[in-house]
């Protein structure tokens, strides 16, 4: 396990070193904040509204809000990290090592994550309560807000993992394939705009996807919009999908071997 | 007398047959870019493809789910919202397209050296480096600004007379250099520090403001974006023209002058900035 999180921690300290886009970073959250924070303060004053679907008007710009946060900690490169691996061959040195290439990637991208938290998350959570004044629930609600985060990555992770594994069939499609599960998180995931907003189809379509435990969970427990059962069946979802997710990898991961193998001759 | 008038001329004339060898030295570039595109087929359908979805169907489809809570934001309804953010999308389209590449890359040529090569060749050295990075991917973008303005248009019965598609044509242009000043201004600042990419991205966030009404926002945001970091000019103030509401219509016609002015500005920082160039010496 310590082996890994040396990975981990080579790639905080790494990034460490850019104080300036340190502060960059955060103004950018911000920005992109305030554009959320008018736009929602305009839908509901415009519409003289109490509530849309379900939200009031404090609630939506803490959920658009602490969307953004979310998005700042769940930013992974790993298809990436893989793609070069395979054309740079550096993949060969990876599989001599007394590694699992599975968990390797998963300290990677467990290290991006902290880094994003620790530099970009946290400091921009702060300013938005200050700025915003957003909902904050009781700490016990936060801290299972937080585990579902996690969770959430885990999810992002093996979605990235997988299709960063289709490297090994065919270099510069990766590219796409990312551009791809971006386009599916930005639509599905509720990270933007509430599911409670969308079409009866559009919705439906959501909630048998994995992407909606990215952001969509996470943000409804912060909400205190599910608690009790439901919030136990949404930690059972994203740990199903996490299972799911995982046996796939594995097994695209073993196939990926044999081709590079056979490939290596 | 007549022969300064004579030589004034000839120095005018060399002037002007420089200037126009651009336009077909630049398409020289993109022949050379598609061709060396076109060994990926794949890799050109599907770039442009992924940006047609992420730019314009997605929040085409966002935009509507909104609408399907709410009837209007700040009394625009979803056509008129589509037609500002799909103006937005093609202007921001064009600019991928033809010039994003090369002025977000004048931080790598500064670093790696690399300006010393277009430097020494005998053309302007802005136009190759945005020559030299031209983006296909752009035209995604650009299908996608369309496919918004198309919808917006057939739903609001907005007719594309001969004066609207020069208008357009205007606008597009005007906006065009809009975005091609400020972010080329901000760049330059390569040349006296290092690490700008981060700094790049913040002034194009600041676009985003754009992406819906400006006059939702607080007064100070609508002044920055008008006066400081003028985007509202980019969609804002020309959609109005097509859809005959909101502040200052009439600020629309200011669009272009906005460009041509910021663009001369940014060019002189650029020449300024070219001048404290020093290779790094590899």
């Amino acid at each position: 396990m310590m082996k890994y999180l040396a990975y981990s921690k080579i790639l905080i300290i790494s990034e460490m070193a850019y104080k300036f886009e340190f502060v960059m970073n955060i103004l950018s959250t911000i920005v992109q904040m305030f554009v959320l924070f008018f736009l929602w303060s305009a839908i509901f004053s415009w519409n003289n509204t109490a509530t849309i679907g379900g939200f009031t008007l404090s609630e939506m710009i803490t959920y658009a809000v602490v969307g953004v946060v979310i998005a700042r900690i769940l930013n992974t490169f790993i298809e990436w990290y893989i793609e070069e691996d395979v054309k740079t061959g550096n993949i060969v040195m990876m599989l001599t090592k007394p590694l699992n290439y599975v968990w390797y990637n998963a300290a990677i991208s467990l290290g991006e994550y902290s880094d994003a938290f620790i530099r970009t998350a946290l400091p921009s959570f702060i300013i938005c309560i200050l700025i915003f004044h957003i909902f904050v629930p009781d700490p016990l609600t936060l801290i299972l807000a937080f585990i579902s985060v996690f969770l959430g990555a885990a999810v992002l992770f093996l979605i990235s993992f997988i299709l960063g594994t289709f490297a090994f069939w065919t270099t510069g499609s990766i590219w796409f394939l990312r551009s791809l599960k971006q386009t599916s998180i930005t639509l599905l995931s509720g990270s933007f705009i509430p599911l409670a907003f969308f079409p009866e189809l559009l919705r439906n379509i959501a909630d048998v996807l994995p992407f909606q435990t990215i952001y969509h969970v996470p943000l409804s427990i912060y909400l205190g919009k599910i608690s009790g059962f439901a919030m136990l069946q949404a930690f059972a979802i994203q740990i199903f999908w996490i299972v799911l997710l995982a046996v796939i990898a594995t097994l695209t991961w073993k196939a990926a071997r044999r081709r590079f193998v056979a490939l290596g001759g | 007398m007549k022969s300064d008038n004579m030589q004034f001329t000839t120095i005018f004339q060399n002037k002007l047959q420089r200037a126009l060898r651009y336009p077909s030295l630049y398409l020289h570039y993109v022949k050379l870019e598609i061709a060396g595109m076109m060994e990926y087929k794949l890799d050109f359908a599907v770039g442009i493809f992924a940006m047609f979805l992420a730019n314009g169907v997605i929040p085409l489809i966002l935009i509507w789910v909104i609408f399907t809570q709410v009837d209007s934001i700040n009394g625009w309804t979803f056509p008129q919202l589509l037609l500002l953010n799909g103006l937005s999308t093609l202007v921001f389209g064009v600019w991928h397209t033809f010039a994003s590449g090369g002025v977000r890359h004048i931080e790598r040529g500064i670093q790696m050296g690399e300006l010393d090569r277009v430097l020494i060749r005998p053309a302007n050295t802005l136009i190759q480096m945005i020559a030299e990075r031209f983006d296909e991917d752009g035209i995604g973008d650009v299908i996608g600004g369309f496919l918004k303005i198309g919808l917006a248009s057939s739903m609001l019965s907005l007719v594309w007379s001969p004066y609207n598609i020069l208008l357009i044509l205007i606008f597009v242009a005007g906006g065009f250099l809009i975005l091609f000043a400020i972010i080329l201004a901000a760049a330059c600042l390569a040349f006296w520090t290092t690490r700008v990419h981060s700094f790049l991205n913040i002034i194009t966030n600041f676009s985003r403001f754009t992406e819906y009404p400006i006059e939702i926002y607080h007064p100070a945001i609508i002044f920055l974006l008008t006066f400081i970091l003028p985007f509202a000019f980019v969609n804002y103030y020309p959609t109005q023209i097509f859809i005959g509401k909101g502040m200052h219509i009439e600020w629309a016609f200011y669009t272009p002058v906005v460009g041509i002015i910021l663009f001369i500005i940014a060019y002189a920082i650029w020449k300024v900035g070219l001048k404290s160039y020093t290779s790094t010496g590899s």
